[in-house]
């Protein structure tokens, strides 16, 4: 009322109020309401006919970035085994389908394997949702998407991806639909896969793809060329324990674990235990040398069988002649085994064998891995037959363990899946003098070179070794000659070892492609040969060797 | 003193309301304006957070696909059937002195 302009008359008549201020005020207003409608109605125009400025726009439903549950595992030279990808589960709402049978016959012509008639009595069931797939691809939901069936939904999902397929497939393992592993690595370091993946980094495995792949080959060629049950096989860096391949026969398919045939399942090379037979001869040898219980030069009369504690020993192809430990190794003499175990005697060889690690589990980081099968007696007996190999039954991996004393001058280092970064600690554990490691490597090159390995030998490239053909309990318990575990146990180079690969052939058969022969040095030596020449070129780049022990003996 | 004061409130009272209503508005549009930008910047972040993560699926799914087309079973099997190759046997290997005559064989075997 103050802003009201109030005028007195000149003869003093009552004052005359002036309106016109007033109405500028409210034609004022009415121009800035207007404008400000203008301006708002513009904007209305501009985004009906533009479109709203894209800041402005509903963003596209916001997908958690969910944590991944676990870690990609990669080789050691960062090649994907294992990924975690989205996946879909096939739903359908029942009351919202129209036609059951044809929404089924028509979502099994879109996803092979899915059961038209199992589906279609899902999809008549009384329940507000079914599942009817799980772990669907994104291209698979975008084709049954593409149905435009009313009622078929769709829930997400994390599934466990293994692009290579079989390789690799026992180390690696498996997991559930929960992503919980089940087998394999995947169980067995569940807690580090999943931590890995907090951390936002892969976790990467000593395997390297290109020998594992090399190896199943070439272990799956030798199974198929002697019909044999099973095969595995295993290759290590005996520096650092290192497993670089690892393989079993049949193979299994991680993606699809049950797919396969039962026997696929078991990992013959860490899972299983073996009577491995000669192939731990070379130990009772180095027992022997360490002890001073041999002379590589001594005599041995190999033409005569032995008798211990009332049984009879005997070499199944006596030796005609005089011979040394040499021609003994060569020939897999189980008389001078016998012979040289009983003069180390049964508490220093026990203790040896504790040492290489063959009375316990294999400590390698896989659940499965069992302990071995191993003597409780300690007569004179058991003590005989243990130095040709019988009575003990470690896993591959095992023994593969074991040979490492003769690529570390007689220390032991233990089989591990985890890579080795520089500068991580080597855990050995001293077994032999590198003097005795040394001589029985000498012997252990004569098996190849002019022993039962000779189908291994190779040119450039020097390997030993020790042939095991062991027989193996019928149903009757006793052992049944038709029923070998053939293997042979290498170390190369052979002058200066850094690599220990074993490889085995469960119930071998007698074929034109092993001359009719299922032993170690027929069926499984020349797949190691094989296999030595084909990864040979991968190894080149890894020459570097740690410190060699001492020439001192040790007492076990 | 008082003159001055009294001319203030003549020209304040003049000039002071409509300056505070200017004020007033130009701040509530301000305000209305930031609020809005605010709330524009939180849809594009969590959009770009959307699209961040979902390419990372992408990006993985296109690694294991890499993967599985570079697996060596698949190559191994392209290489026999496309090209007719296979790995090398030990026939086709031969010593350094086989292929050399004339060169002196090495001192120690050839270390892999």
């Amino acid at each position: 009322m103050a802003a009201i302009d109030v005028q007195t008359g000149a003869d003093g008549a009552a004052p005359v109020v002036e309106a016109a201020p007033a109405a500028r005020r409210v034609h004022r207003v009415m121009a800035v309401v207007i404008a400000a409608f203008l301006v708002l109605g513009v904007r209305a125009v501009q985004l009906s006919f533009a479109g709203a400025p894209e800041s402005a726009r509903a963003p596209a439903p916001v997908v958690a970035a969910a944590p991944l549950p676990r870690a990609d595992i990669v080789d050691r030279h960062g090649v994907l085994l294992a990924t975690t990808l989205p996946g879909f589960i096939l739903a359908a709402e029942p009351e919202k389908i129209w036609d059951p049978a044809a929404a089924a016959r028509r979502l099994a012509d879109a996803l092979p394997g899915l059961d038209a008639q199992e589906t279609e009595r899902r999809l008549r069931s009384d329940r507000k949702l079914v599942y009817l797939r799980r772990g669907l691809t994104a291209t698979q939901r975008r084709q049954v998407h593409d149905l435009g069936i009313a009622g078929v939904t769709f829930e997400t999902e994390r599934r466990r991806v293994y692009p290579n397929g079989v390789l690799a497939g026992h180390a690696l393992g498996y997991v559930d639909r929960d992503q919980k592993g089940v087998a394999g690595l995947e169980s067995a370091l569940d807690e580090e896969i999943r931590r890995a993946a907090a951390a936002g980094r892969p976790f990467a495995l000593s395997i390297d793809v290109r020998i594992q792949y090399a190896l199943e080959s070439e272990l799956a060629d030798a199974a198929w060329a002697a019909k044999a049950k099973g095969a595995a096989a295993v290759i290590l860096d005996a520096t650092t324990g290192e497993t670089l391949a690892l393989a079993s026969w049949p193979q299994v398919d991680p993606n699809a674990p049950g797919g396969g045939p039962e026997a696929a399942r078991v990992n013959r090379a860490a899972g299983a235990v073996y009577e491995m037979g000669s192939t731990l001869k070379p130990f009772t040898a180095a027992m022997a040398l360490e002890v001073d219980a041999l002379r590589l030069a001594e005599p041995f009369d190999l033409t005569r069988a032995m008798t211990v504690d009332g049984v009879t020993i005997r070499d199944p192809h006596p030796f005609v002649g005089p011979a040394t430990v040499r021609e003994a190794m060569a020939h897999s003499s189980n008389v001078a085994m016998a012979d040289l175990a009983l003069r180390v005697g049964a508490d220093r060889q026990r203790a040896y064998l504790q040492k290489l690690g063959l009375f316990d589990r294999a400590g390698i980081e896989l659940a499965e891995s069992p302990a071995p099968l191993r003597p409780r007696a300690e007569d004179r007996l058991t003590t005989a037959i243990l130095g040709y190999g019988h009575g003990l039954a470690p896993s591959l991996v095992g023994l593969a363990g074991a040979y490492t004393v003769f690529a570390n001058a007689g220390a032991r280092t233990t089989p591990t899946l985890r890579r080795h970064a520089e500068g991580d600690p080597i855990r050995m554990t001293p077994v032999f003098s590198s003097l005795a490691v040394t001589e029985t490597l000498q012997l252990m090159r004569d098996v190849v070179v002019e022993g039962t390995a000779m189908r291994a030998d190779l040119k450039g490239l020097d390997i030993a070794g020790k042939t095991g053909t062991a027989e193996k309990p019928g149903p009757d318990g006793k052992y049944d000659p038709d029923r070998l575990f053939s293997s042979f146990a290498a170390v190369f180079p052979a002058a200066s070892p850094r690599y220990v690969m074993v490889l085995a052939l469960d119930e071998p058969r007698r074929t034109a492609e092993n001359g009719y022969l299922a032993t170690g040095g027929a069926a499984a030596a020349p797949a190691v040969g094989r296999t030595v020449a084909r990864i040979a070129p991968f190894l080149t780049a890894q020459n570097a060797r740690p410190a060699a022990g001492g020439n001192e003996r040790r007492d076990p | 003193m008082s003159a001055f004061l009294s001319g203030l409130r003549d020209v304040g009272g003049r000039w002071f309301t409509p300056a505070a209503l200017a004020i007033i508005l130009v701040l509530a549009v301000g305000v209305f304006k930031a609020k809005t930008d605010a709330a524009a910047a939180r849809k594009r972040i969590a959009d770009l957070e959307s699209q961040v993560a979902s390419q990372r699926e992408e990006v993985r799914s296109l690694a294991a696909e890499v993967q599985y087309l570079e697996s060596p079973r698949r190559l191994e099997s392209l290489s026999r059937r496309e090209l007719g190759m296979a790995p090398a046997t030990r026939a086709q290997k031969q010593s350094l002195t086989a292929i050399a005559p004339g060169r002196p064989a090495p001192a120690s075997p050839v270390h892999p």
